[in-house]
């Protein structure tokens, strides 16, 4: 029974976290267009999340590209298609891997950071200090940060695609002999705005998610110093987990557009 | 937390880094697709595309030049298909080109193959419709195989009973095969065989060797192969000889025909030579003949001593030294 009541609560505190994250999402759109404009705290954050982001990134995607390479190399060499590697690494980079592991390493820096940061401002009644002086704290902490994780993603998607082609392109340079002209033409050859438009503009709603959920439980964290760190947990879990719904969504829907 | 300014430059450092990437990324995959170039359009006219889609490869003699910009079916036998070309080709694409559904590869993506017509052709011009080529598909290629391989069925089938008969030893391949006789006989004709070989090759070696030797550059038969006159010339005196020989054969039957009669008796001749009484009487004749001979040179040296006819023969004398002296005056 107590089994039962257990699921019927997580069922309920889901539904009221979805509930609650739209409404959060919906005050930001209302507060984004609401003057006044925290610019300096928007291009702090900005510098914050992208260009502190940046190195893991780009280490990232280095090695995601060389492990890719190494791994698909006996399996293409196998069938005689070692020619296509360029073209099968370009379009699962680009396509779907430098956005989904760029996403996933924000979601776990930047999540994570937002959440606890917010969290113990939430703890140490800051927030509520905000809003007793007259400054909106939704307006100062969040919409910055939010946009600033929108903006900033994209670019870090685009710094980790041409980082991961470079460490393929090194591995197909040094072990299948393959200029670095002949690679990227290849990959340039093969890859299509089908390919390009949907994961920049995927990258975007990557950053929102990553911004939001962050935000959201930071900014609801419970009293404490165990909030804090839930708070900061419970948002890489849940950025991470809308990151791949939205990868979802956002693959279903270019399908219907691109016809993949 | 105040952002300091170089921290701002290292934002805007990025931001704009990222843009620009971005912005390269996105020419680099639309100029692949002819997006940022001027562009004409040609299309052509096929009965199947083999699963050819908006966006494949356009390619000029194996270079890409354009992509595919519209596929439409115009009724249930031909679909038309409209390709965007970079404009730097119009100059090389004629008129009589021919467009070919192709694939990249083994496992490519579908593509259109532009192959140059034969001969000079017109240049093409944006919105023309270029001819086009289908090729075999891979339905016909298996329909041919199918029957490549009925072929090949009733082939091993043959062969199968063919090998069975071998090994049974029947038929003359089968004894030869199976017969351990035929084979000693068979090897020792084949060893007898190499010695004649040999020996010919000997002979032939040896024949080379005398023919090597001979002079033919100054041989008679260099000539009479070589010259032509010469051979007119033999021409004639063979026709000659073999008119000779027709007389000679003639004189040849009248000598014989004289020999006989004489051998006959008959004629004067004749009788000389077969009638001995008659050539004693003539030999006789003949011995009387020769002592009256002697007579008369003892008779004509007295008539030259005497008086009367002596003179006469002085004169003949002196008329004879006069010439000599003449003569001698004359050198």
């Amino acid at each position: 029974m107590d089994y039962l009541e257990n699921i019927w609560v997580r069922i309920i505190t889901f539904l009221r976290e979805t509930g609650e994250l739209a409404e959060f999402s919906g005050r930001f759109f209302r507060e984004a267009f609401r003057p006044p404009f925290e610019f300096r705290e928007f291009l702090r954050q900005c510098y914050q999340m992208g260009n502190r982001s940046l190195m893991l990134v780009l280490i990232t995607g280095f090695i995601i590209g060389l492990v890719l390479t190494l791994q698909s190399r006996p399996t293409l060499i196998e069938f005689g298609a070692e020619s296509w590697m360029p073209n099968m690494v370009g379009i699962s980079i680009v396509r779907e891997i430098g956005p989904v592991i760029t996403a996933l390493i924000c979601a776990g820096r930047i999540a994570s950071g937002i959440g606890a940061e917010l969290g113990s401002m939430r703890v140490t009644e800051q927030i509520d200090a905000m809003e007793v002086s007259g400054t909106n704290p939704f307006n100062y902490l969040v919409v910055t940060r939010v946009m600033a994780t929108t903006l900033m993603l994209p670019l870090l998607v685009i710094f980790g695609d041409l980082i991961a082609l470079y460490g393929s392109a090194l591995v197909e340079y040094f072990k299948g002999a393959m200029s670095f002209r002949l690679y990227f033409n290849s990959v340039f050859d093969a890859l299509s705005f089908g390919d390009f438009i949907p994961a920049t503009v995927k990258s975007f709603f990557f950053g929102f998610v990553i911004g939001l959920v962050g935000c959201y439980k930071g900014y609801y964290c419970k009293k404490g110093t165990a909030g804090v760190g839930k708070a900061a947990n419970s948002a890489v879990v849940m950025a991470s987990l809308l990151v791949f719904f939205v990868d979802f969504m956002a693959v279903f829907i270019s399908d219907i557009f691109y016809e993949l | 937390m105040a952002t300091t300014t170089s921290q701002y430059v290292r934002l805007g450092f990025f931001v704009i880094a990222g843009s620009l990437l971005l912005l390269a990324m996105a020419y680099l995959i639309g100029n692949d697709q002819n997006i940022f170039r001027p562009t004409f359009r040609i299309t052509s006219v096929f009965k199947n595309v083999n699963g050819l889609q908006e966006g494949n490869n356009v390619r000029y003699s194996g270079i890409n030049v354009g992509t595919v910009e519209a596929i439409v079916m115009e009724n249930d036998t031909s679909i038309r298909v409209t390709m965007a070309i970079g404009e730097d080709m119009l100059r090389h694409i004629k008129g009589n080109a021919i467009a070919m559904v192709g694939s990249d590869g083994l496992v490519g993506s579908m593509l259109i193959n532009i192959l140059p017509g034969e001969g000079p052709g017109q240049p093409i011009r944006d919105g023309d419709e270029i001819s086009s080529f289908s090729r075999i598909t891979t339905q016909d290629m298996l329909t041919t195989l199918n029957v490549t391989n009925e072929n090949a069925a009733l082939l091993t089938e043959d062969l199968l009973e063919v090998t069975r008969a071998l090994r049974k030893g029947s038929g003359v391949l089968g004894k030869l095969l199976n017969d351990s006789l035929l084979a000693g006989d068979l090897k020792e004709s084949f060893h007898n065989l190499k010695i004649s070989t040999d020996q010919s090759r000997q002979a032939v070696t040896r024949l080379n060797h005398m023919i090597g030797q001979w002079r033919l550059e100054e041989s008679a038969l260099t000539l009479l192969m070589d010259d032509p006159a010469f051979a007119d010339q033999l021409r004639g005196v063979a026709a000659r000889l073999d008119s000779s020989g027709r007389e000679i054969n003639d004189l040849t039957q009248r000598l014989n025909g004289l020999v006989g009669g004489l051998q006959d008796g008959e004629g004067t001749l004749g009788l000389l030579l077969r009638d001995t009484a008659m050539a004693a009487e003539i030999r006789h004749g003949l011995k009387h003949l020769d002592s009256g001979l002697v007579k008369f040179d003892q008779n004509m040296e007295a008539l030259q001593h005497n008086f009367l006819t002596r003179g006469y023969f002085r004169k003949l004398e002196r008329e004879r030294e006069r010439e000599r002296r003449a003569e001698e005056k004359n050198r």
